[in-house]
């Protein structure tokens, strides 16, 4: 046991700074540039890049650097950068619960404006915390290797069908490593909160020899090159941008409940530009910038002036049809996961599902 | 136009403002340290409550300590909106178990007195420069295995105590401030009614005829009954004054026509004249009606003098004794150029009254006056007597001044005091004012004059007036 622990820190370590290597990506200034904002994202740059743009837009004289790192990577690198006191201006994650916990921690800037204040309470902590995605939480299966009467609607359906097919299934359902990524750790710690489906899902995914990815890109390559039959707890904002390109993948959105999570940004309390960090995240929660996430990087906008099927309005309306919405919530209470104990305790657990590690 | 000192109603105004400004700064203050003290008392249970809840997931199994923070621990934290959230679990050797860094409490000895009473202890402190409160609980574990004493530490930042501290304190501040303003509305609308009884008077005096010195006849409540009664009170000193003024003249005119007339009537005869001895005669005459009319002139004038100083009296409290006596050691010599023995009785000590000196001075010297001329007897020794004695349970002081003459014929008592009604019997000249100038000033003092005849000889003029406390 001792001995796995310590392969799957090396493991992690070893992926932290894979990560760290990762080059950030530098937008020059459209004029001559007179300042620099530096934004470290746990989100793809593939889809921050036209909000990125049109910011410049506005500022001209503003250049960029966009580094896009995993959740649990980009809490360390910013823990790291913080001991200098010189971090990145803006942090955005999705892993809301490690957002928390830095500005719960005291490393957060307040930020005051209209904008910011015009947010619903849960989108917002202190006026330091803002959420500025509304995205849901679904599973994602290859139509070509799933036939229609094994989609399964809800969790419960889910673990019938596992159960069942185990045999089919073995091997090929998928989801997050919630060691090595922060966002699956949140939604796995609201699922086991939010549920007793959850410690019957995961046992049964440890009969199928379940598989685990770091991020949610990996897991929609496995599931469109068919890999995968079902990868479960996948970003729905990704999927669906992967679903726009591969009309083979699907979505579910479980009808016992769909968890919502948000991106969430935050200005540093150790920036060295506060007045563009400022700008930068009105911009963000402007209804400019959300109308942007929400068309180009079908993010999931939270601004509920703004229709389309990859927003608010657009959950809203299918959790009135037939989907209950789980909305995490900014708020201390996500830190109860992040409690030493009970992390240590959840990753024991997590780690009995795994298959024993081959004995040297 | 008189110079005001500031309006009466400005006056309460400001004054019952000033009262009510400290009197709600006062209670502004009362009501923020409440405010304060409720606001921390019902956060103060969600942070019990929170800590409760998460000690309460403390356990040993197989020998080891458990602890599983329960959501709902931090969800009740979460309560207070935008609050930052410590704990930490420690064990007896200040070990953190989990959680943040234990925040030493400021007075170890008082937390543990709460222990031992099995009360939570709670302590203000300062993290990262930011003000929280703090909750520690004790938890013995007395398991087998396993015994050892654990602290939970929970806290909290105070941004929804003062919030909520500042709501209170705000719609307190909105309540007094509110009392304030009625209540001072309510003084502007009082001071203004309750002063309309004033600009009555002020009314009726302005369109009162100048001739006109009659009561006034607005009714006022009784605050203002007594200025109204002064008002009053001057207009009748003033009523009698002109009354007395035009009486006077007409007297005076009376007194002057009949000499002038005599005289006008001598000086055509003496014109008539041709003897030298007529002349001298007729003009005589004339000399003796011109000193006559000049003495009575004279009278005239003294008598003005007198009765104006009747109404303008300067009572302030004498040793009656003291000043009789003191006028009659003046007028002693004269008695004796008279042949007339002046005596004088004390019969009330250092009693004191309340009376002009002046005034006394003058009646005194009038009834002395008097008896010279008119008390002489037909035959034998004249004596006057001034005595003083208590009357009326001591109430009363009596001044009297008895002569050995003949007094005088009843019918004319009366008459005697009254301007110029000078008793049939007199045939000195000069005095029928003497007596009318006594009772005047008798009168201004609140006394009374009695004249009488005496059982045995003489007149008895008697002078009444209060005794009074004296100053030291």
């Amino acid at each position: 046991m001792q001995a796995l622990n310590c392969l799957r820190l090396c493991l992690s370590i070893g992926l932290m700074l894979l990560s760290y290597a990762t080059e950030a990506t530098w937008y020059p200034a459209l004029q001559t540039e007179k300042q620099q904002l530096r934004i470290h994202s746990a989100t793809d740059e593939q889809a921050m890049r036209h909000a990125l743009l049109d910011f410049q837009q506005l500022y001209p004289e503003v250049s960029l650097e966009y580094l896009d790192l995993g959740t649990l990577p980009l809490m360390q690198r910013f823990l790291a950068d913080a001991e200098q006191q010189q971090t990145a201006d803006l942090l955005i994650s999705s892993a809301m619960d490690l957002q928390i916990k830095l500005i719960n921690d005291g490393h957060a800037l307040t930020h005051e404006s209209e904008i910011a204040d015009a947010l619903p309470d849960w989108a917002q902590w202190r006026k330091q915390a803002f959420s500025f995605t509304y995205e849901p939480i679904v599973m994602v299966y290859n139509k070509r290797l799933l036939a229609v009467d094994k989609i399964p609607q809800s969790r419960l359906e889910l673990i019938s069908l596992l159960r069942d097919q185990s045999a089919y299934f073995h091997g090929k359902v998928g989801t997050y490593d919630i060691e090595l990524s922060g966002l699956g750790y949140l939604l796995a710690s609201q699922d086991a909160q939010q549920a007793s489906t959850w410690g019957r899902l995961t046992e049964n995914f440890s009969h199928l020899n379940f598989k685990r990815y770091a991020n949610t890109q990996e897991m929609l390559d496995a599931v469109r090159s068919g890999e995968l039959l079902l990868a479960y707890n996948v970003l729905g904002s990704y999927a669906q941008s992967e679903i726009n390109k591969h009309p083979d993948l699907a979505t579910i959105f479980p009808s016992d409940y769909t968890l919502v999570v948000s991106r969430v940004a935050f200005i540093s309390k150790y920036t060295q530009n506060p007045k563009l960090a400022h700008q930068f995240m009105d911009y963000l929660l402007s209804q400019r910038g959300q109308q942007l996430l929400a068309e180009q990087a079908r993010l999931y906008s939270l601004h509920p002036a703004i229709s389309g099927e990859a927003t608010y309005q657009g959950i809203q309306k299918l959790s009135r049809e037939r989907v209950p919405l789980k909305v995490i919530k900014l708020s201390p209470a996500l830190l109860t996961y992040q409690d030493q104990l009970k992390k240590r305790s959840f990753l024991e657990e997590w780690q009995k599902l795994l298959p024993p590690a081959p004995q040297p | 136009m008189l110079s005001s000192k500031g309006s009466l109603r400005t006056r309460l105004f400001l004054l019952f403002g000033l009262v009510l400004l400290i009197g709600g700064t006062v209670l502004l203050f009362a009501a923020n340290t409440l405010a304060q003290r409720s606001a921390d008392q019902l956060y103060d249970k969600l942070l019990e409550s929170a800590a409760l809840t998460a000690i309460d997931n403390l356990s040993v199994i197989e020998q080891q300590l458990h602890f599983d923070l329960p959501y709902a621990s931090l969800a009740t934290l979460a309560l207070s909106e935008d609050d930052r959230v410590l704990y930490s679990l420690i064990d007896s050797h200040a070990q953190v178990l989990t959680g943040y860094d234990f925040v030493q409490p400021e007075l170890p000895e008082q937390m543990k007195q709460q222990h031992q009473q099995g009360l939570p202890y709670f302590f203000n402190h300062r993290y990262q420069g930011e003000l929280f409160r703090f909750v520690v609980l004790e938890r013995r574990l007395l398991e087998l295995g396993m015994q050892d004493t654990i602290y939970l530490q929970m806290g909290q930042s105070r941004l929804a105590r003062d919030q909520l501290a500042a709501d209170l304190t705000f719609k307190a501040t909105l309540g007094v401030g509110g009392l304030i303003i009625l209540g001072w509305l309510f003084v502007w609308l009082t001071a203004g009614w309750s002063l309309r009884p004033l600009l009555k008077i002020e009314q009726e005096l302005t369109t009162k005829q100048p001739t006109d010195l009659t009561a006034l006849s607005t009714q006022v409540p009784t605050e203002a009954a007594h200025l109204v009664e002064a008002i009053n009170k001057f207009m009748g000193r003033l009523q009698r004054n002109q009354d007395r003024n035009h009486a006077f003249i007409a007297e005076a005119a009376h007194q002057l026509r009949t000499p002038l007339a005599s005289l006008q009537a001598q000086a055509e005869l003496a014109t008539e004249e041709q003897d030298i001895a007529s002349i001298q005669n007729r003009t005589r005459r004339i000399l003796r009606n011109a000193r006559e009319t000049n003495t009575r002139i004279s009278q005239l004038l003294n008598y003005a003098t007198l009765a104006h100083r009747a109404d303008v009296l300067l009572p302030e409290p004498i040793v009656l004794s003291e000043a009789v006596s003191q006028i009659l050691v003046d007028l002693a010599p004269i008695a004796l150029t008279q042949e007339v023995e002046l005596s004088f009785d004390n019969h009330i000590g250092d009693t004191c009254i309340t009376a002009d000196p002046e005034a006394i001075k003058e009646i005194l010297r009038n009834l002395v006056d008097n008896a010279l001329k008119y008390g002489q007897p037909a035959t034998g020794p004249a004596s006057i007597n001034v005595s003083l004695e208590l009357v009326l349970d001591n109430a009363w002081v009596r001044l009297q001044v008895q002569d050995t003459g003949r007094g005088l014929p009843p019918e004319l008592l009366s008459q005697v005091t009254q301007r110029f009604g000078r008793g049939e019997l007199n045939q000195q000249s000069g005095s029928g004012l003497g007596l009318a100038i006594v009772e005047q000033l008798v009168h201004g003092m609140q006394g009374y004059l009695e004249l009488a005849n005496a059982s045995d000889a003489g007149l008895s003029a008697r002078v009444f007036l209060k005794t009074s406390l004296c100053k030291p």
